[in-house]
């Protein structure tokens, strides 16, 4: 598989956006991004929802049906949240605290 | 510019740390046992650049090497990269160079090199220790040798030339009454190749018995058993070729429709006697222990339903079910004398476990009572709300499972933590199965840290004798051993 063959359908899907999905509260929300595109030699088709990152075995996986229950991190720094881009109100979100009083 | 953000499931307690550490004194809650005096060695993966390949497998990351020293009630942390030739080039070149898992065709031009497909191994699955050195191994390179004080890399080892195969398991086993190691490499004369080559090596590092075996179809063996009289090779339904390495892919794929064998040879012939047993599939990456027992090889393995990894697709293309991602403690009987060629299968404890099994070392090779692993239990809290949504869904407890009454007893960490692989170190001067400590690192996602806890392993429910705590996280371990003092001094 080629880098531009799995980007198909990994590319709208960076770690920020996941994590601006999880702290908008949107529980059980797929991400949206483009529709997987099937590896290997398909012999029957399969529907697909859009993918989610999900929890197996003490890791995060990119469950590619969408159908697994979605990892949502704690929020904080943790989530790799980009705090300039969060704002006053969008820190005091993710550190759980009041707006900020510059 | 270094970006691991189009990396989605490096988030939370698992984003990038990539540094190398050292911690003096670590604070300690509890008490350290007072004959706890040595090493545990760990080895897993950390990605020092972001894959190339965003669906690559996390197998895949930079090994990395980390040990907590115990003296005299106190704990020494240190942790290091492995510098292998993958790490070096891609230090040099400040970028990813090295493509898929064990893929040589996807790598960049300037260091691809399939017909030395060992070179671009990236030692990060477990610690070995024999004849008083220190290795990093993964089972698609050679041992590297590691400075058991400093966590230096020395360089690549092949027992002074002995060793023939280009590949060295991840899972040698340490036979504890001849002290030998008997270890094995798989693909052994390249890429998708269905060699075994099996070595014995004395307890002074010098190979003295080599055998070679051929697979019935060319899969991952990733880990394997021993008895005082027999090697066990299981394998199952992960499956690899030249061709589908060529087209760009990942190494590894779940065939359906591949049964499983679990391949049973005497130790010390030439191989040619080697019997394979055919079952159900069965998703057979770690082993408890063997025994022999007259004619019959008795398994304890924590093998999976199907494939486990999501990152290793389907060859007919169906999705990834994570419903078959569950090991149960398995009871597997081979009978040497019979004319069927199949086992007998028993789950002997109703509820799944994670895979990584592990028994009192002094026992392996023998007929031993307990076995030690991780689980997910559902009925204990979690504080989703500092921890995150994963209720049921992380091992929170360590179990002993007593394979010859059937009862368990189990350790729990925390609301808010998940455990890795848990290791058993023997009660000095005590012979007794099971007289020890159980010891692993929780990973404590509302502190984003790591802590290294020691239990009574006879004693699980009581909890903690102490916890070591690290200020941070360290890389996830994949595999991880104890070493007294003496070991390596």
């Amino acid at each position: 598989m080629s880098d531009s063959g799995c980007a198909s359908w990994a590319r709208g899907l960076t770690r920020r956006q996941f994590v601006a999905t999880a702290l908008s509260g949107a529980v059980g929300a797929a991400i949206a991004i483009p529709a997987a595109k099937a590896v290997g030699s398909p012999r029957a088709s399969f529907t697909r929802a859009e993918p989610v990152v999900s929890f197996l075995v003490d890791q995060p996986y990119l469950d590619l049906t969408g159908r697994d229950v979605p990892y949502i991190p704690p929020r904080g720094l943790r989530s790799g949240t980009d705090l300039s881009a969060l704002g006053d109100a969008g820190v005091g979100v993710a550190y759980g605290f009041g707006i900020l009083i510059g | 510019m270094v970006d691991f953000a189009q990396v989605p499931t490096k988030v939370g307690y698992f984003a990038p740390e990539r540094f190398e550490a050292q911690v003096r004194d670590c604070e300690v809650l509890g008490k350290i046992p007072a004959d706890m005096q040595g090493t545990f060695f760990r080895v897993g993966g950390d990605w020092l650049y972001p894959p190339k390949f965003k669906d690559d497998a996390p197998l895949n990351s930079d090994g990395y090497i980390s040990a907590f020293r115990f003296k005299d009630g106190r704990v020494d942390y240190q942790g290091r990269y492995v510098r292998t030739h993958r790490y070096l080039a891609d230090s040099a070149a400040n970028r990813q160079l090295y493509g898929y898992y064990r893929n040589p065709f996807t790598d960049d031009p300037s260091v691809s090199d399939p017909s030395r497909p060992n070179l671009r191994t990236v030692a990060n699955t477990s610690p070995l220790i024999h004849a008083g050195k220190l290795f990093a191994l993964k089972e698609d390179g050679l041992p590297h040798r590691i400075d058991p004080q400093t966590l230096e890399t020395v360089g690549v080892w092949d027992f002074d030339g002995k060793w023939q195969s280009q590949t060295f398991t991840a899972h040698p086993k340490l036979d504890p009454v001849s002290g030998e190691l008997i270890a094995f490499g798989y693909e052994a004369t390249g890429l998708a190749t269905n060699d075994v080559f099996i070595y014995s090596v004395d307890k002074g590092g010098k190979v003295t018995h080599e055998m070679r075996v051929k697979t019935p179809y060319v899969s991952m063996l990733h880990d394997v058993a021993l008895t005082q009289e027999h090697f066990i090779i299981p394998m199952c339904g992960y499956v690899t070729s030249l061709d589908i390495l060529k087209q760009g892919k990942i190494h590894w794929w779940w065939d359906f429709d591949k049964p499983g064998y679990i391949g049973v040879v005497s130790r010390k012939g030439d191989g040619r006697d080697i019997r394979w047993f055919k079952g159900p599939q069965r998703c057979m990456m770690h082993t408890f222990n063997a025994y022999t027992t007259g004619s019959k090889v008795v398994l304890y393995a924590p093998f999976w339903d199907g494939n486990f990894f999501p990152f290793f697709p389907n060859t007919d293309g169906s999705p990834f079910n994570p419903q078959k991602a569950k090991a149960f403690v398995r009871k597997i009987t081979l009978d040497l004398k019979s004319k069927s060629d199949t086992w007998q299968e028993e789950i002997l404890f109703p509820f799944p476990i994670v895979d990584l099994g592990k028994v009192d070392p002094r026992f392996l090779t023998l007929e031993q009572r307990y076995g030690y692993a991780g689980f997910a239990d559902p009925n204990r809290p979690f504080d989703a709300a500092r921890a995150g949504n994963l209720q049921g869904r992380v091992v929170n407890s360590y179990g002993r499972f007593d394979f010859k009454s059937g009862k368990f007893s189990a350790y729990f960490a925390g609301d808010t933590h998940s455990l890795q692989e848990c290791s058993f170190v023997p009660r000095r001067g005590s012979h007794e199965e099971g007289d020890g400590y159980l010891i692993g690192v929780a990973a404590n996602y509302a502190e984003s840290r790591s802590e290294l806890i020691i239990a009574d392993a006879r004693n699980l429910e009581a909890g903690d004798l102490a916890r070591v705590i690290l200020p941070f996280r360290t890389s996830a371990q994949v595999h991880g051993i104890w070493a007294d003092a003496e070991t390596l001094s």
